[in-house]
């Protein structure tokens, strides 16, 4: 069902996109989860098309991990850390770090590439991107006046929308692999195994799952990195979680570890508590693919240990620091857990409690209540998503996040998401939709006053030049509205970026193509209009234009 | 001939040693210079320890550093000695009569501060950041140079900028009225891009001016 629905969409792209792929460059010049994070596009694409050849740009500090992904014919590494130690310094030469450079982009520009893909969304890739031979380019460039342009209306959404906010609704997989054209694939393998390490820890793991009497022990994994904002799971926790684990005979606990002092003094001040006989588990980049499938589970931050445990599609169980800005959670694949930390005390039950839900065991917990978000990660057709179960629920926040993500992927062209309206409406207290509502009809109110104030003085320029300058302010003042990281903010952000994409060969042009844009945002602000009439289909929706209305006609 | 060779002499030691006399100034000790450099090593012992690479201010005769690249081997597998001279009369003279067994000892004769700070094999070195030994009578003799070395700041003009570039970046610039990669910069940002070329050192710009995350 998700591929016909991916399909579907798929067939309202530009013919330009329905080009093969064959030589394929993906820059990848930003962070390791971003680079982790493109073995999904490449193991899907690949599958698609076995005889591509992928070839992948990325730091020079990151072309270990990149051996890891799949697939990848031949990695291009820039030294981004001699380039910035060169240029930072005033005693050496600045040509140095351009000689660099240019050398380290040498290969890439002597190849005419079928497709050049911007897959980290990263402002270097985006230069790049228009000085590479290239037939076909996906995602964010830079255009000959230096404004970021984007390819089509996924990566539109990527640039302009996504980039401002705070918790992601569309993954990241499936975003960019949606722009890259390519759907997205589970059951296959996105990251190599090195078999000598695999034979090797298959053998020491069948040991540690006898150490409690049975081949079916369950071999639960605590990474004890720190995660990409440096947030750590408390000692404690760590502590009464083991103690928990350790005592049941259905589960074994393993620490994690890749080699660095903090995580070694954190395994010996456990092994202290335990009478040493903890069992700690190297998982730095060279070995880490052959342990982890021999775990059931990995409870961990987010980081690249947690993300290469997704990618293999093993349990994990994600501890967010809940004050975070960065609220997205790294996992992506269905069935995982995630969660918020808002109270260190409770973490180490929330996260026995997920242990049983997943293994249906009964291992015993300290605390039945908790204020900590307990999240469970779900596929439906639009891709997954996760789904509050436990702990302090917000609900405005909740309703936003899932109305949000419908609205969005039907905006991509995504059939309309009515059961997720039902659901809301059955589910939900009714003080908690009116609230809501009311916030949402506020944001709408002053967005749709400036945009309609807008359209009106696009009429005025039709009838005199001379009136540019007021419309100028107004499409200013509208565009500035995006900056609110909320629903309409989403809306007019998509409208900004579509407005930066304008390549008009006249100011007649421009315009018109503006007051398109124009008309499609007020169609968008039409559809949360609606959205928000549904969800309280049984009470009028009171409107600053006109007579309270239940359906579509707000605007 | 080179005015620092003006006087120029090789003395013996009473130890038999070679020392170097420049201008009057005895480079190692009369009597014992061996000796000399083993107390003259032992002061950097704890700097050693921590470091690998080392970079030597005058070679002298080369006893100090023999014992320098003792000490460093004992602590380090791998270790990395550059000895910087601007007297070529001295090197020839060292290398003709008794040179460095330990391979990882590179002599770097080099009379000017601009040109040196052009190698990239010695700016590499320079990154790792080694500890720096001076070596007291071969400063004296060349303050200049030292110190010219110890305040240098790379010039930032394209013109200076060419004798570094490689044909690539030499390209880039070609035909262009620029005077710095900054006022490069500035200019494609304020004109737009036109070429590839322009869109390539808008990339560069941007990985020199954003710190990346891990």
């Amino acid at each position: 069902m998700t591929f016909f629905l991916w399909l579907l969409t798929k067939l309202e792209q530009p013919k330009h996109k329905g080009n093969k792929m064959r030589n394929i460059l993906i820059l990848n010049l930003g962070k390791t989860k971003d680079l982790l994070s493109c073995s999904n596009l490449i193991s899907s694409m690949k599958h698609s098309d076995p005889q591509l050849n992928i070839e992948i740009l990325t730091f020079n500090k990151h072309k270990e991990l990149t051996q890891l992904i799949k697939n990848v014919s031949k990695i291009h590494t820039l030294d981004d850390e001699f380039i910035t130690k060169i240029t930072e310094n005033p005693l050496y030469s600045d040509a140095f770090a351009l000689n660099s450079f240019l050398d380290s982009i040498e290969n890439i520009r002597s190849v005419s590439w079928e497709s050049v893909i911007n897959y980290s969304n990263d402002s270097v890739s985006a230069y790049l991107a228009s000085s590479i031979e290239r037939n076909n380019f996906l995602g964010t460039f830079i255009n000959t006046s230096g404004i970021a342009r984007t390819t089509d209306k996924w990566s539109n959404y990527q640039n302009f929308v996504a980039s401002k906010m705070s918790k992601q609704v569309i993954t990241t997989s499936n975003l960019r692999c949606h722009i890259a054209n390519t759907p997205v694939l589970s059951d296959i393998e996105k990251l190599s195994i090195n078999p000598d390490y695999s034979v090797v820890a298959a053998q020491n793991f069948a040991k540690i799952r006898l150490m409690k009497g049975s081949p079916a022990t369950f071999v639960v994994g605590l990474n004890l990195e720190a995660s990409y904002d440096d947030f750590t799971i408390e000692t404690e926790t760590y502590a009464e979680l083991i103690e928990s684990i350790e005592e049941s005979t259905d589960y074994k606990v393993v620490l994690l570890l890749n080699g660095k002092n903090f995580q070694r003094k954190l395994a010996n001040e456990l092994n202290s508590r335990f009478d040493n006989k903890l069992i700690s588990i190297n998982v730095d980049t060279a070995a880490i693919t052959s342990v982890i499938p021999n775990l059931d589970a990995v409870i961990s931050t987010s980081n690249d240990q947690l993300m290469i445990s997704d990618l293999m599609e093993i349990k994990c169980i994600e501890i967010k620091d809940f004050n975070s800005t960065h609220k997205t959670a790294t996992v992506e694949n269905a069935d995982n857990y995630v969660i918020y930390q808002k109270n260190s005390e409770t973490l180490a039950s929330d996260i026995i409690i997920s242990l049983n839900e997943e293994f249906g065991t009964e291992l015993p917990i300290s605390s039945i209540s908790s204020e900590n978000p307990t999240y469970k990660t779900i596929n439906d057709d639009l891709g997954v998503f996760l789904s509050q179960i436990r702990g302090d629920i917000e609900i405005q926040q909740e309703l936003r996040y899932h109305l949000e993500r419908s609205l969005h992927m039907q905006l991509m062209g995504y059939p309309k998401n009515d059961e997720l309206i039902k659901h809301i409406k059955e589910n939900t207290d009714r003080d908690e939709l009116s609230s809501f509502v009311t916030n949402l009809r506020s944001e709408l109110t002053s967005t749709v006053k400036i945009l309609l104030a807008t359209l009106r003085s696009l009429k005025g320029v039709k009838t005199s030049r001379s009136n540019l300058d007021n419309f100028v302010s107004y499409l200013d003042t509208l565009i500035s509205s995006g900056k609110v990281d909320n629903m309409v903010g989403s809306l007019v952000r998509n409208f900004e970026g579509q407005i930066e994409n304008i390549e008009a060969e006249d100011i007649d042009h421009n315009m018109k193509m503006i007051e398109d844009y124009l008309f499609d945002l007020k169609n968008n602000c039409q559809l949360l209009t609606n959205v928000m009439s549904e969800i309280v289909t049984d009470q009028a929706v009171e409107t600053k234009f006109g007579a309270p209305t239940t359906n579509s006609n707000m605007l | 001939m080179d005015e620092r060779n003006s006087q120029y002499r090789l003395e013996s030691a009473r130890s038999g040693c070679m020392v170097p006399v420049i201008n009057d100034v005895y480079l190692h000790s009369i009597y014992n210079p061996e000796k000399e450099a083993i107390t003259f090593a032992q002061k950097y012992e704890s700097s050693l320890k921590i470091k690998s690479s080392v970079l030597v201010l005058g070679l002298g005769f080369g006893y100090h550093i023999e014992e320098i690249s003792k000490m460093v081997t004992s602590f380090h597998k791998d270790s990395k000695i550059f000895v910087l001279e601007p007297n070529q009369r001295l090197v020839d003279d060292f290398i003709n009569s008794k040179s460095f067994t330990n391979k990882n000892i590179k002599i770097i004769c080099n009379s000017s501060a601009k040109e040196l700070f052009t190698s990239l094999d010695f700016v590499s070195f320079l990154m790792n950041k080694p500890c720096i030994i001076k070596h007291d009578s071969s400063f004296v003799v060349n303050k200049e140079f030292y110190a010219s070395v110890l305040s240098y700041k790379a010039p930032t003009d394209v013109y200076n900028l060419n004798k570094v570039f490689n044909s690539d970046a030499k390209y880039i610039f070609e035909n262009s009225d620029a005077t710095s990669i900054d006022n490069t910069v500035e200019h494609l940002k304020q004109n737009g891009l036109k070429s590839k070329n322009d869109f390539l050192l808008m990339a560069f710009n941007e990985i020199r001016t954003t710190k990346t995350q891990r």
